[in-house]
């Protein structure tokens, strides 16, 4: 009796949790995708990380917003023009349009917002006002806003794609503690519930200016682990995953189970510094050598499962100088270069020496930041020790890392990425000597002066040719051994189509779910 | 404690590293680590810390901008949740196979279940719960494979908790039980003609679980630092998941407030093991 007792409660206790697990991989369940991290924060002035612009691009909006091609287009401004001083920037606002708390959009709401921004009370993150040395901003108007700039900066508006603008009643009135993850906007979606390290669900704004998302309710969900992750896609609680690798992407498309695998070519670029202050770097001639020593056609096909061209410069297309092309593997050029450098194997231990001391060093490289970040250094130091640089790759920590990058004591060579504006003069800005993240101390004086012409050039063309001309510099002399622009990979179900952008940011209206309608 | 945590944390790096952005300057990241005092001498910085800690001020996160005790105050209810069900799974399991082990010694089963405890001792937790999820998870699909929420949602996670617990706490009380088992008061109550379910239930078993209590308690703490694994495989919403990214953030007010409390409920639970041998033992006197 006991026995049979025991056994009908253990019974009772499966089909308890059974039954209460089931029902997730409905097709009702909302659109949901697992992310690695979670956010910090909901409030765009202290935000960060690519998840929390992410969430918020979903709820706010900014004047100019990126478009899943990376241009800057019209988003709460339906257009802007600069003056003749090239310092007041008027932008005209979309009329008609309200934050989901009722609040109208209008001039004040951009005034508060840029407001908030610069409050020192509030000790805030964001850099935009820096950034385009706001002045101060004008209301023209109940729909027209100026900005006034202390200096010509040519690139505003691309600057304005993460100064969402925010309802002011509502801001000002609400203790920080609160907004920090209540966040309101014009956007597309409302956040309706935040459970801290759970989730965060959000459900479609019927009264979107562009028309209802025909996605009705969302749910985010950070799962740090990758394995994880794929787990819950193929177990059917999950619609999107993000984060995977090339690898995870390759097993995934093998196992033919109708997960799809979506790519996309991204806008961290990928290479290793040269430190040009260290002994032979400062001759370009060896630092064009390191660049055709390396074989990236064979990195490529061996760990990238075949993703992803060689980088010629430091600037994304379409603003890209088509003309400059990369180095191309080409060992006994690299050779040499090196030779003609003075670099000789004078003992015939196959490393070369420079005044007597052979060329041993390391190379740094942040363990599990940069896709098969450890596999492409080791194949680039297997490829410069082939033509004569004893080179060690050692791995550190991200936080070792970044702590040395801060110190300036990184190793001779390092791996590093830099994401993109998908601008040309935010693109190049990346090699400015004042740049903390810049280790190369390459401080070329034609670069430092083009770049400061970039800045303050208004005309199309005369941007194009100083970017143009400052790419070809750059490739020739070589501050970095040029790598890629690494890939972005995700999973996704059956029910889901959606062409991810550069920019690794996930913009829900731009995912197509099969059974999903427009929300009522 | 605190301090320990403090100083390695120190030395590991700074938090504006992980705080600025890609294109920053150099002078925005000196007026960043100003402002938030972080160019004042370490110590200094901890004397600080200590001062408000001691009235019970954690102060603000570093990453989320709000009090480090409230974001602790939000997750501790999930690990708790996690470590106690993990503890009472732990507790159910290894008894029976613990005291049947030492009963049946040299048995079949005294082999399997030594077999089990060495096994769930070898097994490294992240495995174990990668395993768990394959198998319940994906295969079977009879569970949820993260997250919290229903019954089912504990079930995985508790188990891959628990397993280094189960096996441990059955080789204790294997050992334990066999100890009694030797004592002359055992063989007098057989003598007597008791059933031997009585010598076991009520003679030696109540003896026998004075060093497994003192274990247990020991126990929780373990859970606790498990829960640092097992909530990361499993997105669980815990403690342990909040103080991986805090220590990856160098978020310092939030790792150390995490350190402190999860210290005190370790103390807390070892002060109630001590009270409880009283109960079990009444040679031991409080007074």
């Amino acid at each position: 009796m006991s026995r049979r007792r025991t056994f009908a409660a253990l019974t009772a206790l499966w089909a308890a949790l059974s039954l209460t697990g089931c029902g997730k991989s409905g097709a009702n369940r909302p659109l949901t995708i697992l992310v690695s991290v979670e956010a910090n924060t909901l409030d765009p002035h202290f935000a960060t990380s690519t998840i929390e612009w992410t969430i918020l691009m979903n709820v706010q909006e900014p004047l100019v917003a990126r478009a899943d091609d990376m241009r800057g287009v019209p988003a709460l401004a339906e257009r802007w023009e600069v003056d003749a001083s090239q310092k007041v920037w008027t932008f005209h606002l979309r009329k008609g349009v309200k934050f989901t708390n009722g609040e109208p959009l209008d001039a004040r709401a951009v005034r508060y917002t840029f407001e908030r921004m610069r409050d020192k009370k509030l000790r805030t993150r964001i850099t935009v006002p820096g950034r385009i040395a706001l002045e101060r901003v004008e209301e023209v108007d109940a729909h027209t806003v100026r900005l006034h700039t202390r200096t010509p900066i040519a690139i505003v508006p691309v600057w304005l794609v993460n100064a969402f603008i925010l309802p002011p009643k509502y801001y000002a009135a609400t203790p920080l503690k609160e907004v920090l993850s209540k966040p309101v906007g014009t956007g597309p979606y409302k956040v309706a519930e935040w459970v801290k390290d759970g989730h965060i669900r959000m459900e479609a704004n019927g009264e979107w200016w562009k028309g209802r998302p025909k996605i009705p309710a969302v749910v985010w969900r950070p799962v740090p682990e990758a394995s994880a992750r794929l787990a819950e896609l193929e177990a059917g609680g999950a619609d999107l995953v993000t984060n995977i690798t090339s690898d995870q992407a390759n097993l995934i498309a093998r196992q033919k189970k109708g997960f799809k695998i979506f790519s996309v070519q991204g806008g961290r670029r990928v290479y290793i510094g040269i430190r040009t202050d260290w002994r032979v770097f400062g001759d370009v001639r060896v630092r064009r050598a390191l660049n055709h020593a390396v074989n990236f056609e064979l990195i490529a096909k061996k760990f990238l499962v075949g993703h992803g061209t060689r980088m010629a410069s430091v600037v994304l297309p379409p603003n890209a100088n088509p003309d400059v092309k990369p180095y191309a593997y080409d060992p006994a050029k690299a050779k040499a270069l090196l030779a003609e450098a003075g670099l000789k194997d004078a003992d015939g231990d196959g490393v070369l020496e420079a005044n007597g001391q052979p060329l041993r060093l390391k190379l740094d490289v942040p363990s599990a930041r940069y896709l098969q970040g450890m596999e492409i250094s080791e194949a680039v130091a297997a490829d410069l020790r082939a033509v004569g640089i004893h080179v060690e790759v050692q791995p550190l920590e991200w936080s070792v890392f970044l702590s040395n990058r801060r110190k300036k004591i990184l190793s001779p060579l390092y791996l590093h990425g830099f994401s993109s504006a998908f601008n040309e003069e935010t693109d190049l800005g990346v090699l400015r000597p004042s740049l903390f993240a810049n280790l190369t101390a390459w401080n070329h004086p034609l670069f430092v002066a083009s770049y400061r012409d970039l800045r303050t050039a208004f005309g199309a063309e005369a941007r194009k040719k100083l970017s143009y001309d400052l790419q070809a510099l750059i490739r020739d002399e070589a501050p970095w051994i040029f790598l890629w622009n690494q890939y972005d990979f995700f999973a996704g179900s059956a029910r889901v189509e959606w062409k991810p952008r550069a920019d690794e940011r996930i913009f829900v209206p731009a995912i197509q779910m099969k059974e999903a309608k427009p929300a009522t | 404690m605190s301090f320990i945590s403090f100083v390695v944390l120190f030395l590991s790096g700074d938090p504006t590293d992980i705080l600025v952005g890609e294109d920053w300057t150099r002078e925005e990241v000196q007026r960043l680590r100003h402002d938030m005092g972080l160019d004042k001498p370490w110590l200094v910085q901890y004397a600080l810390y200590a001062g408000r800690a001691v009235r019970g001020d954690f102060g603000e996160s570093l990453r989320y901008r709000r009090p480090a005790f409230d974001l602790i105050a939000e997750r501790l209810p999930a690990t708790l949740e996690l470590a106690l069900v993990a503890l009472f799974l732990s507790i159910i399991l290894a008894l029976p196979v613990g005291v049947l082990s030492a009963v049946k010694r040299g048995s079949l089963y005294d082999q399997g279940g030594m077999v089990f405890a060495l096994v769930g001792q070898a097994m490294p937790v992240f495995w174990l719960g990668l395993m768990l999820i394959l198998i319940f998870g994906v295969d079977l699909g009879w569970l949820p494979v993260s997250g919290r929420g229903t019954l089912a949602h504990l079930a995985l996670p508790a188990l891959s908790l628990a397993t280094y617990s189960i096996a441990r706490n059955t080789r204790v009380i294997r050992s334990s039980m066999l100890d009694v088992l030797k004592n002359e008061y055992i063989t007098t109550a057989r003598a007597k003609g008791l059933s031997e379910w009585i010598v076991v239930h009520l003679h030696a078993l109540r003896n026998a679980m004075i060093p497994v209590v003192t274990i247990i308690g020991l126990e929780f703490g373990h859970l606790l630092g498990g829960a640092v694994i097992v909530e990361t495989i499993f997105a669980w919403p815990g403690i342990g998941r909040l103080m991986i990214q805090a220590v990856y953030a160098k978020d310092f007010p939030l790792v150390q407030a995490s350190v402190t409390i999860t210290a005190l409920i370790f103390v807390s639970l070892n002060f109630i093991v001590d009270m409880l041998y009283s109960v079990l033992d009444p040679r031991v006197r409080l007074n």
